[in-house]
């Protein structure tokens, strides 16, 4: 089993615990419990808690490291976008392109006709 | 005669290449401006879903906090309260690092559409038709029904949807990798998030049953007036587990619609699973936010 693997199994597990911990049932079965028990309960609950929030965050900060890596080459991918736009717009360098395709069909109408 | 049927053979094969040329690139075209469509979509609703998932998590946070202080000893409430506090300084790091990502994700996406969509080509098309006489000089000696201008007024802006679409292809092929992994992680993402909200909606859901509905009943006190009231509306009230993986599977359908794409087999209808995914989004933040809705409806009345 991969260390990722393991987290995730973890943090399953917590989330799990958290939610029987604050489940009614939960509740119920601490009704009549010793102050000592029932801060020890709190303490538990709220460490688990905690716990969560870490593997969580530990988990996205790694996606996001990885979503990083990939932002030069979103901002390049922009930049030919853009570029491309431009040109785009430039009349000229388009009408080159059609000054070519009317100059061939001119000849090939002027030879065929 | 003979000349003028020549000339009118030429405009039609002129006309069926053209046709033909543009029968290739218009729906190519279309498919770049629906997945950028869907892409710009995926990653407004990232967004509201992160926003959704970070407030949650404090809320339910908050509520453990306050719910659990009073069983705490007095000693252990302020490292208590820093240590989650610490917590969230780092997960709204992450949470805003998420956003700023999604926006340039979105840009990215805004800009293929840009492309895709450009009007460039209708006036460039004016322009070249005025060129064609000086060009050639052939428009008084050719008559036909279709004059040479028509054809190349068409011929300049399918070239220029040529161009379009070139760029596009070669943006795509040069990003197709990025694209792919970027995708494959927004998947990651959104499962993580989801997972956690749906954890903070259960808790909260449970907070609510124990103490307005299971404890009162199992306390000595009388019970509330509106305690039947309040029970009823709770065990009607569930939380559809499946609207939560909506967003992972939303960003499962842009990966494939993206595979699609890539790979020339791209349909419109490719995106009616992520247009329903999205719709579903749209409707569990509206059903998590209810007053922010009905401000919004008051605010356009």
């Amino acid at each position: 089993m991969t260390p990722s693997e393991i987290k995730s199994m973890t943090l399953k597990q917590l989330r799990a615990t958290l939610l029987e911990m604050t489940s009614p049932a939960w509740d119920v079965a601490l009704t009549g419990k010793t102050e000592e028990e029932i801060t020890e309960a709190a303490r538990t609950l709220l460490a688990v808690q905690r716990a969560r929030l870490r593997l969580e965050n530990e988990k996205l900060a790694g996606i996001r490291d990885s979503l990083r890596t990939l932002e030069g080459d979103f901002v390049a991918g922009k930049n030919t976008i853009d570029q491309a736009l431009s040109n785009l717009q430039e009349t000229k360098v388009v009408l080159g392109a059609v000054k070519n395709f009317l100059t061939t069909l001119g000849k090939v109408i002027a030879i065929v006709v | 005669m003979k000349r003028h049927h020549l000339s009118l053979v030429l405009h039609v094969m002129l006309l069926l290449g053209l046709l033909f040329l543009g029968g290739c690139t218009a729906p190519r075209l279309q498919h770049f401006d629906s997945f950028s469509q869907a892409g710009i979509a995926y990653t407004e609703a990232t967004e509201q879903v992160l926003n959704q998932a970070l407030d949650s998590s404090m809320d339910t946070d908050t509520l453990l906090l306050v719910e659990q202080r009073s069983s705490l000893p007095v000693s252990e409430r302020g490292q208590t309260i820093i240590d989650h506090n610490d917590s969230f300084k780092k997960r709204i790091v992450i949470f805003r690092d998420l956003h700023l990502h999604a926006k340039l994700l979105r840009s990215y996406f805004q800009l293929l559409k840009t492309l895709a969509t450009s009007d460039a080509p209708s006036g460039i098309g004016t322009a070249a038709g005025k060129v064609v006489t000086t060009l050639v000089g052939l428009g008084d000696e050719i008559q036909t029904d279709v004059s040479l201008e028509d054809i190349v007024g068409t011929g300049t802006e399918l070239i220029v949807a040529q161009f379009q679409n070139a760029a596009l292809e070669t943006e795509l092929e040069a990003r197709a990798t990025t694209i792919e992994r970027e995708l494959a992680l927004q998947e990651e993402v959104m499962r993580e998030v989801g997972e956690g909200l749906r954890t903070d909606l259960l808790v909260a859901l449970n907070r609510r049953e124990s103490n307005e509905v299971v404890m009162p009943y199992g306390s000595e006190n009388a019970l509330p007036a509106d305690w039947g009231e309040t029970r009823k509306a709770f065990l009607q009230a569930t939380l559809d587990s499946s609207t939560l993986d909506a967003a992972t599977s939303a960003a499962r359908e842009l990966r494939l619609a993206f595979v699609a794409l890539v790979e020339g087999r791209f349909e419109v209808a490719d995106l009616a699973a992520l247009n329903q995914d999205l719709a579903r989004i749209v409707t569990l933040l509206e059903a998590l936010n209810p007053q922010e809705t009905e401000g919004e409806d008051d605010d356009t009345q």
